[in-house]
């Protein structure tokens, strides 16, 4: 039900912290035209034209073509330096996660790169835009639970990605300081003291900036958690110490200690202590450079904007502690005594600057308002929303103008806060969103409230009191009060008929109502008439085609396919609006519906694909005709399912039905989506990975938080996983590190088992101290269950990941425990791991074998693969009887048979090894058969030649 | 049942507290400001076009003097036709006690307006004074020790003001009155009215103590006598939209007392409910108060039938979704009687839900008692 766009107040002031470090750490960079592609090494015009692409205009998709053709032609150096612009080019493209692992990869990849060293804080920023859009998510959520959901990924955001990574930075980069320190004070002589103090000085830097990207992560979280939260209350007092403590001891870097000193500013204004944070952050409103003229453009541009933020914190916190007279006597001295101009206003504004400008005249005309100079206070609020609540505006930064529009809702929720009365449904209505905005739904409620009984007539004020009345909708809808936002919606639609939001509130009352009379029945039965004809009529001539649809929907969930087919072909091709003939936008999908259903009527499934496909096939010309992707999509993927389904699974015809809409058609629609899901699924079930990877890369660039992110590659972690080839294992594992920071994938809920299982597969792809800590969680999470299967299952994983880490000694120790305590369970094969408890003993064995040639660990290892096989032969014989040997089991028994042959060989048994290969050969239907798995295959065969 | 019982009880007191909050609203929100001092002021009118960007030099009970931008004659509109009065400026105290009013923080308005009242300039002081009555009448309606507090506001607002002929001597009159009627003191909410009901300000108050009187007979549960008086302002054409409509609510709310469900469903629905309106409806307190008795006859007339009580559930909830905190108890006894329902329903979570917004909202209102 949610149809507001979403977007966040902080994204843009996290993606300027992100490109304010970028821009930092690629100060070092090297000189030709930005306007051709040149040679050799990056110049600063160039950075500053990719940087200009980037931010100012926003064009990803420019930048990303002409780095890539300038890293053809680049310096070693600049071309690491490009691989990063790459990077950022998918982060402004919304993949956070996909720019996260890049920043990753790189930095370990050129570890002396300058950038190399800021990436550990630029995965803290990643995170802080993760945070962000979790935040959006909890603010826009419709229902309790989707609210709850995304509070918690926030939160949990917040504390494991964000606050415990800078913690535990600064904690060590004060350690590094001291030791520096220390060195500089025991320098022997001069020119080692110097050094090392340069060195401490550079060291000194990082710290401080780590401190600072605290203080910046405190309050970005803070402002997050609804207001007056009793969290958010120590949060900002924190802030305000943290802050405090950085002006008074971190001398280094003038412009940060402002910074920090506005921060503490804001911190106490939050906290509700107005004089302290008006007296803080006055002695930046009126803050000169401390050179004499002409000045640096930079510097004006800083001292602009400290003098902007700091007057509007400063108006902010006499706001929010109800004293704006006491702003306005500020803002009336600044402009009478220092400069009417103050605090150096321009016109036009710089770019930059016009978000924090807009703030300023926000927290003024609030100021002017509740003092009571309406008359000014009120112009400049239209002002502000006749610049900003504008197609242009909007057509040209939609997010920067959402941004300012949500600052002012915010501010009129403080407005209302103020209890100024009187105003229009208008302010009202924002001011509703901006208590949501805040987490403030009852709030938000009763502010729309004020709006319907405003004494203000007309035509405006009732466009706004039908938003009003969308907002009670939504905020009910919010706190799980659904009759409410039923009841809201039907206002609207009965009394607004002529509203823009009179689509949307017949739609989700027709929905809601629906639920509650499926749930409640009686009333709210009887209201689904109702609740359909304010539907039919008030979508536009579309609600009558979209009611069948919903009708054929719900008879298909009843199995009632006939009548469900039925209804599906009755929807029309067309519909009239105002005597305009338009297509119906879900036609194909309706008609992809009615093939389904037939399919399913029939008892004969290649007969029903027959029926079915042969009134999908036409359509698809047609829908290709009319580029209608989601129409193309649907019908590919209702084609494909009838022969990849649970009634027969053919992977060809499927491939072909769905090939196209990954290859031909474009687009983020839903229904493309879902088909190339589909496709990802079946590829990977055929082991065609690279195509499946392409799939997945057009999932990550379309619905890049979207659940078929998280599917696609599990589908893909699943496939690879069950090859013997390793980098399919290794791709596999960088996946699943992929794949554990998706949200959707609800990995820190998931239980040790998961983890046992998730950590499995990084150890196989050579992710040891990854996979360490993994397990490390999950036993954690293991501990008091009173599993032992869980408990063997750690251990034996811990055993694994010490293997592949060299850690033989300890891997040996740790599964000497499990056969120890478990010696019955583990020979008899009672639990699922027994054989590879057995199989990683000899790993540890071989691994010890190397370093100290000792026989005793090849007849130790000759004892753990004949039992481990023992189990295996009779498991396979088992799955064999049962009809089917999965791959996964085969790679694994014959990867053991290949180490015990292996070992026979080293201990000069290869009589023995020529003999057991010749009858696995026989078994497998005679001399010169193959009986392992392909990749396997080859190193029997050379073994055996060897061994010959 | 038993918490139903007691509520009633306690409605019965004042049997109709919506209809005094809609009354009020209609009668007396109104400032009147200095002149010479004002720029683009608003003169609000009943089911008329506003005068909007002009400047407002006075106001009396009688009627109310504007200037036009660029005019230097002074126009002038009946008071009677006045709704609201909206100045562009105003000493923050008044506008935030105003305000404070219109979102029931009636503590925070009687602190705000207890300031305004020590401004010098005569004509703010009046508005303050007036306000300062209004609140403390409404704070009553939750808590009623500041009853007597409220009839020694308005009785020296009138003291310094009537003489004067200020804007709001009518209006504090029948807000006197309604104090008088909560405290029972019948007599004296008649002696309040009584210069209206004589005619001493004009044909519109005569109407206007009739409909107060109506209300004054309906608290002593004389329901016949009631209902006479609030039809004759119903069906008199001098009355204008917002005190029919009070009428035909102060009506219905009698046919209740009377448990004349059906005809009471039928009043509120004919006459407020369904009329046709402009497309720029407003939502307001009484359509809520309209909502309110329905449900209660709604819920009176469903004898445990689960569909007829869902039904009285969903009206209350239509009556809470448009009433706001300023909107005197009608919210509080929406959420109530929901409640009431949710527990004949047997629905717990539901009754344990409204309970927790009933005490969020009103903690000491008697609607939370």
């Amino acid at each position: 039900m949610e149809l507001r766009p979403t977007s966040s107040p902080e994204t843009n002031r996290l993606r300027a912290l992100l490109c304010l470090c970028c821009v930092v750490l690629l100060l070092a960079t090297p000189t030709v035209s930005a306007q051709v592609i040149g040679s050799g090494d990056l110049d600063a015009e160039e950075t500053l034209f990719i940087r200009e692409l980037l931010d100012s205009y926003n064009s990803p998709d420019l930048a990303r073509l002409w780095i890539q053709s300038r890293i053809k032609s680049a310096s070693s150096t600049s071309r690491v330096t490009l691989e990063y612009m790459l990077a950022d080019v998918t982060r402004i493209e919304g993949d956070i996660d996909g720019y996260e692992a890049q920043i990753q990869a790189l930095a370990r990849r050129y570890p002396d790169h300058p950038r190399s060293k800021g990436a550990q804080l630029e995965a803290v920023l990643a995170a802080l835009l993760r945070l962000d859009g979790a935040n959006t998510e909890a603010i826009f959520a419709t229902s309790p639970p989707a609210r709850s959901r995304a509070i918690d990924a926030r939160d949990r955001i917040w504390t494991a990605e964000v606050r415990q990574i800078l913690e535990d930075n600064i904690l060590l980069q004060n350690r590094e300081v001291d030791v520096l320190e220390a060195k500089v004070v025991a320098a022997p002589d001069a020119d080692q003291k110097k050094q090392l103090s340069a060195e401490f000085s550079d060291k000194v830097a990082i710290r401080d900036l780590w401190e600072f990207q605290l203080l910046n992560a405190l309050k970005i979280y803070s402002k997050m958690l609804p207001d007056g939260d009793e969290v958010a209350q120590k949060l900002f007092a924190e802030l305000a110490t943290r802050a405090k403590e950085f002006v008074d001891q971190r001398y280094e870097n003038f412009g940060r200690r402002y910074e920090a000193q506005l921060i503490y500013g804001q911190a106490l204004a939050s906290l509700g202590q107005p004089e302290q944070a008006a007296s803080e952050l006055e002695l930046l409103v009126d803050i000169e450079p401390s050179v004499d003229p002409p000045y640096d453009v930079e510097v004006v541009f800083f001292i602009r904007r400290m003098r902007i933020e700091s007057l509007a914190g400063s108006l902010a916190a006499y706001n929010r502690a109800g004293r704006p007279e006491e702003g306005l006597e500020l803002l009336e001295y600044l402009y009478e005594e220092v400069d009417p101009n103050f605090p150096y206003r321009k016109t036009p504004e710089d770019p930059s600057l016009t978000g924090i400008v807009a703030s300023l005249n926000i927290e003024e005309s609030i100021s002017r308002i509740a003092a009571g100079d309406h008359a000014t206070g009120f112009r400049m609020l239209k002002r502000l929303i006749n610049e900003y609540d504008d197609p242009t505006a909007w057509k040209a930064d939609p997010g920067a103008t959402r941004e300012v529009l949500d600052q002012l809702g915010r501010g009129l929720s403080h407005l209302v806060d103020l209890k100024v009365g009187d105003l229009s449904p208008e302010v009202y209505a924002r001011a509703a969103a901006g208590y949501r905005d805040r987490g403030l739904l009852d709030r938000a409620i009763e502010a729309a409230k004020y709006a319907l009984s405003s004494h203000h007539e007309g035509e405006t004020p009732s466009k706004w009191r039908a938003k009003a009345l969308y907002e009670i909708g939504e905020s009910s809808d919010a706190l799980g009060r659904p009759e409410e936002a039923a009841i809201a919606y039907q206002y609207l639609a009965e009394n607004y008929p002529n509203s823009e939001m009179v689509a949307m509130a017949s739609q989700n009352f027709f929905a809601i109502v629906g639920d509650l009379a499926a749930e409640k029945g009686g009333a709210w039965e009887q209201l689904v008439p109702v609740a359909e004809k304010l539907f039919s009529d008030n979508s536009r001539g579309l609600g009558s085609e979209q009611l069948k649809l919903q009708q054929a929907s719900e008879e298909e969930l009843a199995g009632n396919y006939p009548q469900a087919r039925d209804l599906f072909r009755r929807i029309s091709r067309t519909y009239t609006d105002s005597g305009v003939e338009r297509p119906v936008p879900f036609f194909f999908r309706a008609r992809a519906g009615g093939a389904r259903c037939l399919f399913r009527i029939s008892t004969d499934v290649d007969q029903g694909i027959r029926d079915a496909a042969g009134e999908l096939l036409p359509l698809l010309l047609e829908a290709r005709n009319s580029h209608d992707v989601p129409g193309e999509s649907a019908l590919r993927y209702e084609l494909a399912r009838m022969y990849w389904g649970d009634r027969k699974k053919s992977a060809a015809e499927a491939l072909e039905a769905l090939s196209p809409v990954l290859g031909e058609l474009a687009g983020d629609s839903v229904y493309r989506e879902g088909a190339i899901l589909l496709l990802v699924e079946v590829l990977c079930a055929e082991g065609q990975f690279a195509q499946a990877e392409i799939g997945l890369n057009e999932i990550r660039q379309y619905w890049p938080s979207g659940s078929s992110r998280v599917a696609a590659t599990y589908y893909l972690i699943d496939g690879y996983r069950a090859s013997s080839n390793d980098q399919h294992l290794r791709r596999a594992g960088e996946l699943v590190l992929g794949w554990i920071r998706l949200p959707g994938a609800q990995f820190e809920e998931s239980g040790p088992r998961v983890k046992l299982g998730l950590a499995s597969i990084l150890i196989d792809g050579g992710f040891a101290s990854e996979a360490a800590t993994m397990l490390a969680q999950a036993q954690t999470a293991a501990r008091g269950l009173g599993d032992q299967f869980l408990d063997i299952g750690v251990s034996y994983f811990l055993a694994k990941a010490a293997n592949a880490a060299g850690k033989h000694q300890d891997a040996l120790d740790s599964l000497d425990s499990i056969v120890e305590r478990y010696n019955d369970e583990t020979f008899n094969g009672s639990y699922p791991d027994a054989p590879f408890v057995f199989v990683q003993r000899a790993a540890a064995h071989r691994g010890l074998y190397e370093v100290d040639r000792s026989s005793q660990h090849l007849d130790a290892m000759s004892e753990d693969l004949t039992a481990a096989l023992a189990i295996l032969d009779q498991r396979r014989r088992s799955l064999i009887f049962a009809g089917e040997v999965a791959p996964l089991f085969e790679r694994d028994y014959w990867a053991t048979w290949l180490q015990y042959m292996e070992l026979m060989k080293a201990q000069s048994m290869c009589e023995r090894v020529v003999q057991l290969i010749r009858s696995r050969r026989l078994m497998a239907g005679g001399e010169g058969s193959s009986f392992a798995p392909e990749s396997l295959q080859g190193r029997f065969d050379q073994l055996e030649k060897d061994c010959q | 049942m038993k918490q139903y019982g007691t509520k009633t009880q306690s409605a019965n007191q004042d049997p109709n507290p919506g209809l005094v909050s809609v009354t009020l609203a209609m009668l007396c929100l109104s400032i009147v400001f200095p002149a010479g001092v004002l720029h683009g002021d608003e003169i609000v009118v009943s089911g008329g076009r506003n005068y909007e960007d002009v400047t407002i030099t006075s106001a009396t009970w009688e009627q109310v003097q504007y200037r036009l931008p660029g005019v230097s004659t002074s126009q002038r509109v009946a008071a009677d036709q006045v709704e609201k009065l909206i100045f562009d400026q105003e000493p923050a105290s008044l506008s935030r006690g105003r305000g404070a009013i219109e979102q029931g923080d009636w503590e925070g308005a009687a602190s705000a307006l207890r300031l305004a009242a020590s401004l010098g300039d005569p004509r703010q002081k009046a508005d303050a004074m007036y306000l300062l009555g209004l609140a403390l009448l409404r704070w009553g309606d939750q808590d009623p020790q500041h009853r007597p507090e409220a009839i020694t506001a308005l009785g020296a607002y009138l003291g310094q003001f009537e003489a004067q002929k200020d804007f709001y001597v009518p209006h504090a009159r029948v807000a006197l009155a309604t104090v008088h009627r909560h405290l029972e003191a019948f007599s004296d909410a008649e002696q309040a009215l009584a210069p209206l009901a004589a005619g001493d300000f004009g044909r519109h108050w005569i109407i206007g103590a009739r409909l107060a009187q109506g209300t004054i007979l309906q608290a002593q549960q004389n329901w016949i006598g009631a209902r006479e008086m609030f039809s004759s302002v119903a069906n008199d054409s001098q009355a204008n939209s917002g005190m029919t409509r009070s009428a035909w609510l102060g009506y219905a709310d009698c046919q209740l007392g009377q448990k004349q469900w059906s005809s009471a469903i039928d009043t509120v629905r004919q006459r407020v409910l369904e009329v046709r309106t402009s497309p720029s409806v407003r939502l307001d307190a009484a359509k809520a108060r309209g909502w309110l008795i329905w449900g209660q006859a709604t819920q009176q007339q469903a004898s445990g039938d689960r569909t007829q009580l869902q039904w009285a559930m969903i009206r209350y909830l239509r009556a809470a979704v448009i009433a706001n905190k300023g909107d005197s108890e009608t919210l509080a006894e929406a959420i109530y009687r929901a409640k009431t329902v949710a527990v004949e329903l047997g629905d717990e979570a539901r009754v344990e839900e409204l309970a927790r917004r009933l005490q969020k909202l009103v903690p000491n209102s008697v609607w939370n008692k």
